[in-house]
């Protein structure tokens, strides 16, 4: 009896030992941010060559089924490995996970559809993190370990805020700055222990601009008037300000009335020589068909049946810049896409998402706008006391200033003072731009990108 | 060349200028109203024009085989390619409207169709003159012409596959319904092919 026991025990603890092998968490601390990029983390012991798929269900009751995948393959592994990568995850309806081998599903699961919110995390890394509940009246509140943030840029762009109290280990430089710099606002209560000095060094006063974040230094007694006074930019609004700049359109059609003319004056001809062609109708009327389909097809066939269009934007403040690229493709005829970076589709379509590519079929006459994974680059236009300078090799043009208006153009390298000139209204994208940036912000453009540089924080 | 110098007559002839006439009446305006008015739109008007196109000519070729099934054979082969020729004539259009629409299919295909299933078409409308003609029937011609298209459309709706149905085969290639299409287009030109007059001995 006890050697059943202990068979059936075995058994049990093989078959839990397999399952428990595989980890996936999504988001911080199972706290998702839908229609944002969210950290994926998958753990594995002693696995085969596997593979990861998440299948992401973006439909509705209207629209029907309209599924999104991710996947990515793994080689056989021996001990612990560990996978990350960022996940775009649309507003969905059903969120399932599955990895398998070649031979069986190592694990699989599945994720409440309550768990879609759009609402934004505000990570508190704190011993008792309940006492900083009550200052955050917007997003929710999410404890999390220093150690499991990830250095990734695209992680952040559904957290709001970090709070640290110094409570707990410091958590390392690198996914703070990655954090900053994609919009986040860094909340560093004072005062903090010396083991959180480089975190104390990004900021010299009490507010401060880093990429398209920015940092707060103050006390816990003035910890809501700071949070008043915190403007952080909304990232996803200026992306969906420049949206109609990226997205070009199809190409120009013909018009119509020299069209209809010239198939009117085909067709008249065309009987007319049957009327009167006598012995050279034949001959004749082919002749004039030929003509006229190469005509029609040489004229009417756009040049470009596919067109690939790049446009940048460069939020920056201090030395860090947060770039976040728009890819706007547009093909005419019907054709299966595979962009080889990492991205999502603006719209609601069927896609295949990878660490390093995305595929999707796009219907004829597609107009798609793709949103690449964002990254952090130097920053090339910024502030100089009352000048502005442009370190980047290309000129930019367009440079405006909120509230003193248009500027020369910066050349390559130069140092311009800013002066007051309002005579020249901006054009339609600045003034969609301008109500969501602060005063002093700077606007300006090359061939394809367009830069925000951030002014400095009076203290 | 006799065959060319009666070719030519055939097109100035007043019921085939009539016919032509309204063909290609019928095709200007499908493509007049499917054509973009806005400048930057998407364009569908090959799916409009491409089956007009392919509906007119096999109604002109059902009517022309069954009206002259009991005409002289050399009256037959010089009206049948007159048709034929007529399905090349009218083909600008179809260019036209594949040029800006971007249709899933080749445009190769379309004109194969069109020519082929109009050939068919025409042996098919030869058959049924011949058939109505011996059953005493010929009164009926102007119900059975039309309802021949409307009996291959109900026949691959029954069987369902694209078989018979020539408007299912312009929006997906269908070999079954081209190589059916071919083989009805060669007895069609097996039967007009030009044939040695018995010689009468004195």
């Amino acid at each position: 009896m006890p050697h059943r026991f202990l068979i059936v025990f075995l058994l049990f603890a093989l078959l839990t030992a397999h399952a428990q092998n595989v980890t996936l968490e999504l988001g911080f601390n199972g706290e998702m941010v839908a229609g944002q990029w969210n950290p994926l983390r998958l753990s594995l012991r002693d696995h085969p060559n596997v593979e990861l798929l998440l299948s992401i269900d973006q439909g509705s009751l209207k629209d029907g089924v309209i599924p999104a995948t991710y996947s990515v393959k793994l080689p056989r592994r021996q001990g612990l490995s560990v996978f990350e990568d960022d996940v775009f995850l649309p507003e969905w309806r059903s969120l399932s996970w599955l990895v398998q081998s070649d031979e069986r599903i190592l694990a699989s699961g599945s994720f409440n559809r309550r768990q879609a919110n759009l609402l934004p995390l505000n990570l508190i890394l704190s011993s008792s993190p309940a006492k900083w509940l009550a200052f955050f009246e917007e997003g929710r509140p999410v404890e999390t370990i220093s150690h499991l943030l990830p250095d990734r840029v695209a992680t952040y762009g559904g957290v709001q805020t970090i709070l640290l109290d110094g409570s707990v280990s410091a958590p390392l430089l690198e996914p703070l700055v990655a954090a900053v710099s994609s919009g986040t606002t860094l909340i560093l209560v004072e005062p903090l222990p010396n083991t959180y000095n480089d975190i104390l060094r990004l900021s010299s006063t009490a507010f401060t601009r880093l990429g398209a974040g920015e940092i707060i230094k103050t006390t816990t007694s003035d910890l809501a008037t700071a949070l008043k006074r915190s403007d952080p930019l909304d990232l996803k609004l200026i992306r969906e300000s420049i949206t109609e700049e990226a997205k070009g359109s199809f190409p120009e059609l013909p018009p119509q009335y020299p069209v209809i003319v010239i198939a009117g004056l085909f067709s008249i001809g065309l009987l007319l020589i049957l009327r009167f062609g006598n012995n050279i109708t034949l001959s004749t009327a082919l002749l004039l068909s030929l003509m006229t389909s190469f005509v029609a097809w040489t004229w009417l066939r756009p040049a470009n049946a596919t067109q690939q269009k790049e446009t940048r934007l460069l939020v920056s403040s201090g030395d860090l810049a947060f770039q976040q690229s728009l890819e706007n493709l547009i093909t005419l005829p019907a054709q299966q896409l595979e962009l080889s970076y990492s991205a999502y589709p603006d719209q609601v379509v069927v896609y295949a998402q990878t660490p390093e590519s995305v595929t999707l079929d796009a219907p004829r006459w597609s107009n798609l706008l793709f949103v690449k994974k964002p990254r952090l680059t130097s920053a090339v236009l910024a502030w100089q006391d009352n000048s502005l300078v442009n370190t980047s090799s290309s000129t930019l043009s367009a440079v405006y200033v909120k509230g003193l208006g248009f500027q020369p153009d910066l050349l390559a390298g130069s140092l311009v003072e800013v002066q007051e000139n309002k005579s020249v209204n901006p054009s339609n994208l600045y003034t969609a731009l301008l109500p969501l940036l602060p005063e002093n912000s700077v606007i300006a453009r090359d061939n394809r990108t367009i830069f925000v540089a951030l002014p400095e924080v009076q203290p | 060349m006799i065959f060319f110098t009666n070719l030519n007559k055939r097109f100035s002839q007043p019921d085939f200028i009539q016919m032509s006439l309204l063909f290609l009446t019928v095709l200007f305006f499908a493509f007049l109203i499917t054509w973009p008015t806005a400048n930057f739109v998407e364009t569908n008007s090959f799916f409009a024009v491409s089956q007009v196109r392919l509906v007119g000519l096999l109604l002109i070729a059902l009517s022309y085989g069954s009206v002259f099934s009991l005409k002289p054979l050399a009256e037959q082969r010089v009206t049948a390619i007159a048709v034929l020729a007529l399905s090349l004539f009218s083909a600008p259009f179809e260019v036209a409207s594949y040029a800006m629409s971007f249709p899933p299919l080749p445009l190769y295909w379309s004109l194969l169709i069109t020519t082929i299933d109009t050939l068919a078409f025409l042996g098919i409308g030869f058959s049924l003159g011949y058939s109505l003609s011996f059953l005493r029937l010929r009164f009926l011609l102007p119900l059975a012409v039309p309802s021949i298209l409307v009996a291959v459309v109900a026949a691959d709706i029954l069987i369902n596959t694209a078989l018979l149905n020539p408007l299912t085969a312009l929006t997906l290639i269908s070999l079954p319904h081209l190589f059916l299409m071919t083989v009805c287009a060669t007895l069609c030109l097996v039967y007009l092919r030009p044939r040695k007059e018995p010689s009468t001995s004195s």
